[in-house]
């Protein structure tokens, strides 16, 4: 096992146990509203960080509640549903991938767009230039993922962001855990020397 | 779980991994986030359509692909086998015996069945009493004198594959070409000689000691194996000695020319 294994955004990581499933099930409006909280952050992480702009994002997003709610009647009460969700997340982005690249021509937003939402890992106690170099330096590593291609961006999205082991990642994008290794260990390196040629 | 094997990150990618894990999660716009859940929690997302037909482009293309090669390959089978050209027919012989093809006897006395038999590039020897003749509708009509062994030429397409070979070990082969045949042209090999032609009618005659090509109309080419091309115009004929680089020239034999004209007039009919 890796010595230093990823985590999952923290804001995201909270058990889906406590989730009242069979309301969902039932599409009850409480169970709903809480399941929503519970998974929208996450979902919209994750369709954000695989599309690379706020537009799409959102429209993928919206698509992949609108899959959740036609499919809630499906959903086993028993088993977390995470994995669901994050499947349904990857599909829509996958169908948007194969629908062809002007799709995402359209989406013209730039990753570093100020509007993308993305908030800063900068204390308020930080020196301001420290705080700037931090800045720059994720709009870089945003970039640099976006421009990566897409099975290799799913496999460094899923793993690094949302905590997924290589098995996850495998049934996820449809493939074996050793391609889905393989397909980190190619980002990673791809990544290092995307970001080798800009000097923060 | 099995994690599908350790992974050691370098130096370069363990910063790299630093940089990604350091990033704080996007996060969506408010109202875009509380619209998308009042929709979803009142039911309302379900009740329009998609908000993205994704697939549907793709399986379009998709489809426009298979039906473009489907129509595709459905046109190059018709377009091959109307190219094809008529088969070998054998007309009915007066004498008796048989016709070897690939080795196989077939008597030569029940035409259309034997027909059945013939197919290009077959390799024949006929064994009868009489000459038989072979037509190829439209295109050629070949005479096979007994004894003579040779491969049948598939008779050229009509639009395109319009060259055709043939070859003769040994025996006379007489031939005229049809109306159909313009702008095609047959090569006939022999143990001497590569004859070519265009359009003509003439007798190849392999012998032990040569080949001899005996023209009536039209004109062939003639190319003994080591040598150089000669041509061969009507009332002529061209002589190759085994093993000889030369040709020889001369007026064509005399027992030739009633067979060929025989040939000429008796299967031109048959074949136009």
């Amino acid at each position: 096992m890796e010595k230093n294994p990823p985590q999952p955004d923290a804001a995201q990581s909270s058990p889906s146990s406590v989730l009242d499933l069979a309301g969902v099930r039932r599409r009850d409006p409480e169970a709903l509203a809480a399941f929503f909280e519970r998974h929208f952050d996450r979902v919209y992480a994750l369709v954000f960080r695989l599309l690379g702009n706020r537009h799409a994002a959102e429209d993928a997003a919206q698509e992949v509640f609108l899959k959740i709610h036609r499919a809630a009647h499906t959903l086993d009460p028993d088993r977390d549903p995470l994995p669901w969700i994050t499947t349904i997340a990857y599909n829509v982005c996958r169908d948007l991938w194969r629908s062809g690249a002007y799709r995402l021509s359209r989406y013209s937003t730039p990753i570093d767009d100020p509007e993308h939402g993305d908030t800063p890992l900068v204390s308020r106690e930080d020196d301001p230039e420290q705080a700037l170099l931090r800045s720059e330096r994720r709009d870089q590593v945003h970039r640099a993922i976006a421009e990566l291609p897409e099975a290799l961006r799913a496999a460094v999205v899923l793993r690094e962001y949302h905590g997924l082991s290589y098995e996850q990642v495998a049934e996820t994008t449809g493939t074996t855990p050793v391609a889905a290794r393989k397909r980190y260990s190619r980002a990673l390196a791809e990544l290092a020397k995307l970001l080798g040629k800009v000097t923060v | 779980m099995n994690d599908g094997g350790a992974f050691e990150p370098g130096p370069e990618e363990a910063r790299v991994l630093e940089s990604i894990r350091s990033a704080a999660p996007p996060r969506a716009d408010a109202a875009f986030r509380n619209q998308l859940k009042q929709e979803f929690v009142s039911g309302a997302i379900s009740e329009r359509h998609a908000v993205l037909s994704l697939p549907e482009p793709k399986r379009a293309h998709r489809v426009r692909w298979i039906a473009a090669m489907a129509a595709a390959a459905s046109i190059t089978v018709v377009a091959m086998a109307l190219n094809q050209a008529p088969r070998w027919v054998v007309m009915p012989s007066a004498g008796s015996g048989t016709l070897l093809v690939n080795g196989i006897p077939h008597s030569i006395e029940d035409a259309a069945a034997l027909s059945r038999h013939l197919r290009p590039g077959a390799r024949v020897l006929l064994q009868s009493s009489q000459d038989l003749d072979l037509v190829s509708s439209g295109l050629l009509a070949m005479q096979l004198t007994p004894g003579t062994e040779a491969v049948l030429p598939a008779p050229p397409g009509r639009w395109f594959g319009r060259a055709g070979r043939a070859s003769v070990a040994h025996g006379h082969l007489r031939l005229t070409t049809g109306r159909r045949f313009d702008g095609s042209r047959l090569s006939i090999t022999t143990p001497d000689a590569v004859v070519q032609i265009t359009g003509t009618t003439l007798a190849v005659i392999a012998e032990a000691t040569g080949t001899c090509v005996c023209v009536l109309e039209g004109t062939a080419h003639v190319r003994p194996h080591r040598g150089a091309m000669t041509s061969v115009t009507p009332g002529t004929r061209c002589e190759v000695a085994r093993g000889e680089r030369e040709s020889h020239s001369g007026e064509i034999r005399v027992a030739e020319r009633p067979k060929l004209l025989d040939l000429k007039d008796r299967l031109k009919s048959v074949m136009d």
